[in-house]
């Protein structure tokens, strides 16, 4: 069953006296139970994707000026105020990178756990507090009954992590956002992190999407993966096809960028040319043009449509690009001419 | 000795005293962070320094500098001890530091070409105003910058371009050793390769040393030949890079390995993961044994009173400071991981 459906997507800021495209006909779906794994490099749109499926897009300077955003079949963008503030915290919840952002800090964790817990399920505040402990076992704090009391600075960036999550599934939300929730975090106290993510995932049956530029972050937890660039969606599937058959340059000069452990080392690496794309302006044609191998003079032109590619796949690319067995670090060949495309 | 051996870093301490209160400081601890470090680099090789926030990388790197001065130990760089006053001058042309963030250490106000040929003229490496000026268009070419850029300031950059020229303006002093402290954690990753194949380039055509400080075990592996490992101020353990990557011997270093996720959902989802419990420690007054024992998932009585010393395993190839080395592998099984 569907959870989530975003569909044309489209974001943007007034920065500057310019206008950001920030996002631009984002479509993706979620079913129940599911999690998404939404990867890009900085300032690609993730995280104003996330945002307006919350609808905390800032506004202004920001502005969604298209799309949908079907929560379990209702659209979450022409929902009045009132309801989407029952549906956020309770229905969909979020965690960020950077915990502080979201917690209080001259109020106690258990202060702002039981709150949660006695707004949105009116909990008795003595019953709030017996269910924050047990929140805050239940994402592994120790001695939790006696962390309660504690400000947020006493708190190691892990365990105030550990605390966001709590917090965030202390209503047992349908869905979960996570924006690069270890992003920040040490990486013996990402897989704690990622573990508690992925107990709680399956315990409480949630669906996830869960945005970062770690790539193997997602191969270990994603069914799904979107990888965006400059604001879009460039490639989109299920993660073991994607990873073994991936098919936008893009996403090919990604998996071709990363060192591994699991692979021998004395080849190189290889990177994808030029610099990220610039926030402003709306390029003409494919935005991956000025940094893509595979360029041809129609990607200058004309912008690639989002197009199916085998089962349940899509990339937005004029051609068929494909990897040899060769590996990530093979070259992917034009096999398809514009017009067959 | 060696003659090939450039840096050898012998017992380095730098411990900071920490103090409290205003009017009356009290002396309340110590944060030991370096203790007892010791290794050598020969020239040409790369030594990847890798371990958690906080551990002492840096504070390695700004020691070898002679940006801090030790508590205990020494530095001896090409058969000079350097730290003291006088050498250290002569010798800080020979070694330059690449930051994780070239943009602190450029000056806003003074354009690409300029921050490049300062150095040329302050260690007289060219003689001439069109001397130096050619050397800083061989500069920007060496570093996959174009001599139309010597005009530019440094915020008109992208990160990955700021820090190839923070490359240049080390490269600029003509030195033997870079210290390279985490300069691709905070770029894009196809911008960490770019960055990671031009080192490695450089390192190839001018016979660089670098002590490639990283927390990511995957780059660490990608451009070292050898590898130490650091976890609370010490070396851990340390060896060849086929020896820390495919025969790892510390729990730390295992567990560390079994930690980095992997862009293969058929290897990610098949691997054993070792989670350690707690967090990443503070060296403010470390406990008196192993200093990984409170989070050491296979640690006995000893470890918390018994300081582990670091001991070859493999003469000249591996080194392990743990004093339940011969049952690590036994006891935290990994899953072999390179594949072809
Ligand atoms: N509050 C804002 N004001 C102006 N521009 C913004 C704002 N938030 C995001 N943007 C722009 O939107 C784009 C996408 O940003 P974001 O979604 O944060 O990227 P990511 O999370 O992938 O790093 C960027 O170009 C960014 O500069
Ligand atoms: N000037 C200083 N005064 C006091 N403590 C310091 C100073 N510099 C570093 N430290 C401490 O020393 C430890 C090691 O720091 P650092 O070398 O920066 O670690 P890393 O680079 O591995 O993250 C940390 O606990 C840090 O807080
Ligand atoms: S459309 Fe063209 S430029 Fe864009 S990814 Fe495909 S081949 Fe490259
Ligand atoms: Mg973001
Ligand atoms: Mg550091």
């Amino acid at each position: 069953m569907t959870i989530l459906d975003v569909s044309g997507l489209s974001v943007r800021f007034a920065s500057q006296g310019r206008t950001v495209h920030a996002v631009e006909d984002v479509s993706f779906s979620l079913a129940a139970g599911e999690t998404l794994g939404i990867v890009g490099e900085s300032g690609s749109g993730k995280s104003v994707t996330a945002l307006s499926v919350m609808r905390l897009v800032p506004t202004p300077p920001g502005r969604i000026v298209a799309g949908r955003v079907l929560f379990q079949g209702r659209d979450l963008l022409t929902l009045g105020d009132e309801d989407i503030r029952r549906i956020r915290g309770r229905e969909i919840a979020m965690i960020f990178q950077d915990p502080m952002t979201s917690l209080n800090p001259v109020l106690t964790i258990g202060r702002q756990l039981t709150e949660v817990l006695e707004v949105h399920l009116g909990l008795h505040p003595r019953a709030a507090r017996n269910e924050a402990v047990d929140l805050l076992k239940l994402v592994g704090i120790p001695e939790a009954a006696s962390r309660l009391d504690e400000y947020p600075h006493r708190f190691s960036g892990g365990m105030r992590q550990r605390v966001m999550i709590a917090m965030a599934v202390a209503c047992k939300p349908r869905l979960l956002i996570a924006d690069e929730p270890t992003t920040a975090l040490d990486v013996t106290i990402q897989a704690q992190i990622l573990e508690i993510l992925s107990n709680l995932q399956r315990e409480l049956g949630m669906a996830m999407v869960l945005i970062t530029h770690d790539l193997g972050v997602v191969a270990g937890l994603a069914d799904r993966v979107a990888v965006m660039y400059g604001g879009q969606i460039v490639e989109e599937g299920p993660t073991a096809a994607l990873f073994a058959d991936p098919r936008m340059p893009y996403t090919i000069g990604l998996l071709g960028s990363i060192p591994r452990l699991d692979r021998p080392d004395d080849r190189r690496l290889t990177p994808i040319r030029g610099k990220p794309p610039e926030a402003a302006g709306r390029p003409v044609g494919c935005r991956f043009a000025p940094r893509c191998q595979h360029v041809a003079p129609v990607c200058r032109t004309e912008a690639p449509p989002f197009r199916p590619i085998g089962h349940d796949r899509h990339a937005r690319c004029h051609f068929e690009v494909r990897l040899t067995d060769e590996g990530v670090h093979a070259q992917g060949s034009r096999v398809l001419s514009p017009k067959d495309a | 000795m060696d003659s090939g051996i450039l840096l050898v870093v012998e017992g380095l301490e730098v411990h900071f005293p920490v103090r409290r209160g205003v009017v009356f400081e009290r002396h309340v601890g110590t944060v030991k962070a370096v203790d007892g470090v010791s290794f050598v680099l020969r020239r040409g090789e790369t030594l990847g320094l890798v371990g958690e926030s906080g551990c002492g990388k840096t504070t390695v790197g700004r020691a070898i500098l002679g940006l801090v001065s030790p508590t205990a130990g020494k530095v001896v760089f090409d058969g000079q001890i350097a730290g003291g006053a006088k050498p250290a001058r002569l010798l800080r042309r020979r070694i330059q530091l690449i930051f994780q963030d070239p943009y602190a250490s450029l000056n806003p106000r003074m354009s690409v070409g300029e921050a490049i040929a300062e150095p040329v003229r302050l260690h007289g490496l060219r003689s001439g105003e069109t001397a130096v000026q050619q050397r800083v268009r061989e500069l920007l070419d060496l570093v996959g910058l174009s001599a139309a850029h010597a005009g530019r300031f440094p915020h008109e950059f992208s990160g990955g371009q700021r820090q190839r020229i923070g490359i240049a303006r080390a490269l600029a002093c003509e030195p033997e050793l870079l210290v390279c402290d985490e300069p691709v954690s905070a770029l894009d990753v196809s911008i960490q390769a770019q960055i990671v194949n031009l080192l490695q380039d450089l390192q190839e055509k001018l016979g660089l040393s670098y002590l490639f400080i990283a927390h990511g075990l995957n780059v660490i592996k990608h451009i070292s030949h050898r590898v130490a490992v650091m976890y609370m101020g010490q070396i851990i353990e340390t060896g060849d890079k086929a020896a820390i990557y495919k025969a790892p011997v510390h729990p730390y270093t295992r567990a560390l390995l079994s930690a980095v996720p992997v862009p293969d959902p058929a290897v990610e989802r098949g691997r054993r993961r070792i989670i350690l419990q707690g967090d990443v420690p503070s060296p403010m007054n470390p406990p008196p044994g192993c200093r990984f024992s409170g989070r050491c998932p296979i640690a006995s009585d000893r470890c918390d009173i018994e300081m582990p010393a670091l001991i070859q395993r493999v003469p000249g190839a591996h080194d392990v400071a743990c004093l339940r080395a011969g049952e690590s592998a036994a006891l935290m099984p990994l899953a072999a991981l390179e594949s072809g």
